[in-house]
């Protein structure tokens, strides 16, 4: 096996035989041979230990690589810009938790809010501007992409009050009524204990969590 | 003074018996070594087969995604990479990413302002000779915008802008192929003569541009004008591809020094 030698390529150099190599993120395979998309180091990973395929991967790190652009099928970080009747704009921060550089804009449908009763949702109950949404992300049309919340795990991850307080998720149901209650379509927050969020039931199907966002 | 007066009264003028000797004499010189067939010394001093000397720096453009300049002899290019950013509104869907190029030239690119008139095809060249080696695929939707301004045209100057605009794509690590390099050549009666300056290309029986990605041993874009016979063609070509592999040798030490400079 190769060691891992660490020296810069630049695009279109050989970087070995498809035979012995896989290829990894910066490099391509042209035929047999197996060369650099993107000037930076040289790298070799060894197959995982166990695989059946013996051959170690090849890819070219280090050096910069252009933005993140968002991919069909990522998971987005976006702050919704506008809201309005059938749908809300939202400008992607964050693609797989990497920053982007430009400016992308997402459009999120009434009929991506939630998977179920999807013709009943109130697209001002369910974002507001400022809010940080988690998203899955389609191509979507020639102006915008498409971002989806038909998800447990996709939502609101972090939103602020009018006082400009952060808010906390609770489940109305575990509380007192009578105080005033937000709607909102959140992140399940299992996933995102670090963002300090919490949500003390879910509802189970996910879909048109009634919550109440209390101030912190 | 009196064939001065005598001119006015009769309401005319005669040019120099000398008018245009400057041009004749050149034109004649011209010829003669073409008959002689003989390797006459360029302006520059340099031979048929030698390139103006390459200076290529990256990153001149700091608001850029990546950029370069190149100085070749007299032409002066400086190329800006943009994106991958969102498309423009008014543009169609698209599965695949776009390329967007755009040449242009100060309005001091040439001695004389406002000469430079038949390089609106350039852009659309310069997008032929790159759309190959840029893998659009790697980023739907969006588009990478590249603009090369001309500071100073001095001769081949798409193949230098081609040169250019591909190691700045390089520097701003958008994902190619190979490195496009481009050289061209002039061809003046028997003989072929490399990388032409603009009174040579102005000179010229017809030139040949070829842009071409090394590693891959694949041309990109191949232009010919003028007049050409089938045996010069090919050797013309070859010429080209050869010089093209010396260029891109300098763009990749250009990288690696970028590169390691980073660190």
């Amino acid at each position: 096996m190769e060691h891992d030698g660490g020296e810069v390529v630049t695009p279109g150099e050989l970087l070995g035989n498809s035979l012995s190599l896989l290829v990894g993120r910066g490099a391509y395979a042209d035929g047999r041979c197996v060369r650099a998309s993107i000037t930076g180091h040289r790298r070799l990973v060894p197959p995982p230990s166990g695989s059946t395929d013996q051959r170690s991967t090849v890819e070219v790190v280090g050096h910069k690589a252009h933005g993140a652009v968002p991919q069909p099928g990522s998971v987005v970080i976006a702050r919704v810009t506008k809201v309005m009747a059938r749908m809300a704009s939202a400008d992607i921060m964050c693609v797989d938790s990497k920053a982007v550089k430009e400016k992308f804009t997402g459009m999120i449908r009434q009929q991506d809010v939630r998977a179920t009763e999807i013709d009943k949702v109130d697209m001002y109950q369910s974002y507001r501007p400022g809010d940080i949404v988690r998203a899955l992300l389609s191509l979507g049309d020639a102006r915008a992409y498409y971002l989806s919340t038909a998800q447990n795990e996709l939502g609101v991850v972090s939103a602020q009050s009018i006082t400009g307080r952060f808010m906390m998720a609770y489940n109305v149901l575990t509380n007192d009524a009578g105080s005033s209650c937000v709607y909102q379509k959140l992140c399940d927050a299992q996933a995102h204990v670090a963002t300090g969020f919490r949500i003390l039931n879910d509802v189970g199907e996910g879909f048109a969590l009634l919550l109440r966002l209390r101030y912190n | 003074m009196s064939a001065a007066a005598a001119a006015a009264t009769a309401g005319t003028y005669s040019p120099a018996a000398a008018a245009g000797e400057k041009r004749r004499e050149r034109k004649e010189e011209l010829r003669r070594h073409l008959a002689e067939d003989a390797d006459w010394p360029r302006a520059d001093g340099r031979s048929f087969h030698d390139c103006r000397p390459a200076f290529m720096q990256t990153g001149p453009t700091t608001a850029a995604s990546g950029s370069a300049y190149a100085e070749f002899g007299k032409t002066k290019v400086i190329v800006s990479v943009f994106g991958p950013r969102e498309s423009k509104k008014a543009m169609l869907y698209s599965d695949t990413g776009r390329l967007n190029c755009n040449v242009s030239y100060t309005t001091f690119a040439t001695p004389i302002p406002g000469q430079v008139t038949d390089n609106k095809e350039y852009s659309a060249m310069l997008h032929k000779a790159l759309e190959g080696t840029v893998m659009l695929h790697i980023f739907p939707k969006t588009t990478v915008d590249v603009f090369a301004l001309v500071l100073e045209s001095g001769g081949s100057d798409l193949p230098i802008i081609i040169s250019c605009a591909s190691l700045a794509l390089a520097d701003a690590g958008i994902m190619m192929c190979d490195l496009v390099t481009s050289v061209s050549v002039s061809c003046f009666g028997k003989n072929i003569i490399i990388d032409p300056t603009s009174d040579e290309e102005a000179w010229q029986d017809g030139s040949i541009t070829v842009a071409y990605m090394p590693a891959r041993k694949e041309i990109t874009q191949l232009t010919v004008t003028g007049e050409w016979s089938d045996g010069k063609i090919t050797n013309a070509v070859e010429l080209c591809m050869d010089a093209c592999s010396k260029l891109c040798d300098v763009l990749r030490e250009r990288l690696k020094d970028a590169a390691s400079l980073a660190e």
